[in-house]
């Protein structure tokens, strides 16, 4: 096979072991793009792919659970929706959902860039470790909830719970908050910060609801004694 | 775990069985223990249309002692038929006053082990160890004609691995109402109490069993299906996801914290709630026209036909 050809993977009626073998083979005999047609939603689609930097993977349809987890510099694209857990744990590369995607969407993760144009479910970015997820519309319940250093970007609406216990990382929402998490501060982004989402949306045809807010840890419970009661009640 | 799904024919000629079999036997990695179907809108002979399990009971021997205990609960036998396990029964209120507790009570009490897994206007409840596709092939579900129904694909976590206590539940002794569901609930106990303070008998120690008498309990004092899932939200505690199905429609909650799954599609001629797009990949196909969202956590939501 030449370098960087195009290959077509039909995975109707195939298992998901099946499904990622076949795409290993075609990635590992040089095909720079495979386009897998009828995924079926099924689950664990491309995880796992460490040794294919570059390589992209064009899903014609729905994916299930953990489309693209834990994989390193693979490229993928869905054009339909996307099950829970979408880039849970990923290291580098890519994910571009063209409909909505379920809870835990970029849990874990821990580099590269998510990409949902439609709404995420609960969770989002949850204990995020690096890398970037973009919502083109809204996330729910507890999103950014315990994360370290995903920069979470929201176009829509955010449910309850926004940045809980956050550590460090960002926060973006260009729609309303329901309610702001524990120890969390609310803030205009900086001129440098709008530049940067107006580059990134905007480069994935995605724009604001409204004005840009910026979430971020208070810092409260990062440090204290433990006798110090009144900062429990501050922050929680 | 646990896989639910529902649909709803919002018209004639829409294939409610066939597609529900489908969803049901795509989420059986879900729920490998059991699987269970309340199917509603197919005609019978009769008032009241009652499914009983005899599986374990003799059989087809307990015709008689069936027949026995509708004709003391005051009921009419306007069909018996048995089929695998089950008695599919037409039922005459015969001038009575209809007391389908009593019926139910009274069809156990003179035919030991057999259970009555529902009775109502219209709903017939159907539910084995086996999978989706071989339930709906031993019962001739497929081919019926039905307006919608619910299912579920059972995972057991807190009873046996049986019939009995596979779902979906019936309110019982409320006609038509039947619940599958997906999580725990976990105030579910001391809220039993409060039912059987007021008389209530539980047939079962699954939580699943009190969400549909507490829902039918509140339908029946007159609140709105709609109204009745979502106060669930507040009155329930724990992770779950539900499906409640009446005579005239189904209605979707789902817990605060999103903790389980939930899918819905609609197009102008149905509504399907699933657990995993898995489900209406093998139902409709993939890559099939339609928009899905996930159901927000707090969400609650009913269609009627």
């Amino acid at each position: 096979m030449d370098t960087l050809a195009p290959a077509t993977l039909d995975a109707h009626g195939l298992s998901t072991r099946e499904i990622n073998d076949r795409l290993r083979e075609l990635l590992d005999g040089g095909a720079g793009t495979v386009d897998v047609l009828h995924p079926g939603s099924r689950h664990s689609l491309a995880v796992g792919f460490l040794d294919h930097p570059g390589a992209a993977v064009r899903f014609r349809g729905d994916v299930g659970y953990f489309c693209g987890g834990l994989s390193d510099g693979l490229d993928v694209a869905v054009d339909g929706n996307a099950g829970w857990s979408l880039g849970a744990d990923m290291m580098d590369g890519s994910i571009l959902v063209g409909g909505n995607s379920g809870s835990s969407t970029g849990a874990s993760m821990r580099g590269g860039l998510v990409v949902v144009k439609g709404d995420a479910g609960a969770r989002s970015a949850i204990a995020g470790k690096g890398g970037t997820l973009v919502i083109g519309g809204s996330t729910g319940y507890m999103s950014g909830f315990m994360n370290q250093r995903t920069r979470l970007v929201v176009c829509g609406d955010a449910g309850p719970g926004f940045g809980d216990s956050m550590y460090e990382g960002e926060l973006f929402c260009g729609g309303r908050i329901a309610e702001l998490g524990s120890d969390t501060v609310c803030e205009p982004p900086s001129g440098e910060e709008l530049a940067w989402l107006a580059e990134l949306c905007g480069g994935h045809g995605l724009a604001p609801a409204g004005e840009w807010q910026k979430v971020r840890s208070a810092g409260r419970l990062w440090r204290y004694d433990k006798k110090e009661f009144s900062i429990w009640r501050d922050a929680l | 775990m646990c896989g639910i799904a529902g649909f709803l024919a919002k018209r004639d000629g829409v294939d409610v069985a066939a597609t529900l079999t489908a969803m049901l036997a795509a989420l059986r990695g879900r729920g490998p223990d059991s699987t269970g179907m309340s199917l509603y809108g197919a005609p019978f002979q009769g008032d009241l249309v009652a499914s009983a399990w005899a599986g374990e009971a003799g059989g087809e021997a307990t015709r008689a002692a069936v027949s026995d205990g509708v004709s003391e609960a005051g009921f009419e036998l306007s069909d018996q038929r048995y089929r695998d396990g089950y008695w599919r029964l037409g039922l005459a209120r015969n001038g009575g006053d209809g007391d389908v507790g009593a019926l139910a009570d009274a069809i156990e009490r003179r035919a030991p082990g057999v259970r009555v897994f529902s009775v109502g206007t219209s709903l017939e409840l159907l539910k084995h160890t086996s999978d989706a596709r071989e339930l709906a092939e031993r019962f001739g579900v497929l081919g019926t004609t039905y307006s919608h129904a619910i299912g579920h694909a059972r995972m057991a976590t807190e009873s046996r691995v049986d019939v009995n206590h596979s779902h979906p539940f019936w309110a019982r002794p409320f006609p038509d109402v039947t619940v599958v569901h997906n999580g725990h609930v976990t105030n579910y106990y001391k809220n039993r109490r409060l039912f059987e303070m007021r008389g209530h008998r539980f047939q079962t120690g699954n939580d699943t069993e009190f969400v549909a008498v507490y829902l039918a309990d509140r339908l029946a004092a007159g609140v709105p299906l709609d109204e009745a899932v979502r106060d669930s939200i507040d009155d329930l505690d724990g992770s779950f996801t539900y499906l409640v199905s009446t005579a005239e429609g189904f209605g979707v909650a789902r817990d605060r914290f999103s903790t389980k799954p939930c899918l819905v599609a609609e197009t102008d001629d149905w509504v399907a709630v699933v657990s995993e797009g898995i489900a209406l990949a093998e139902a409709f196909g993939d890559g099939a026209d339609f928009d899905t969202y996930e159901l927000a956590g707090g969400e609650a939501r009913a269609w009627t036909r």
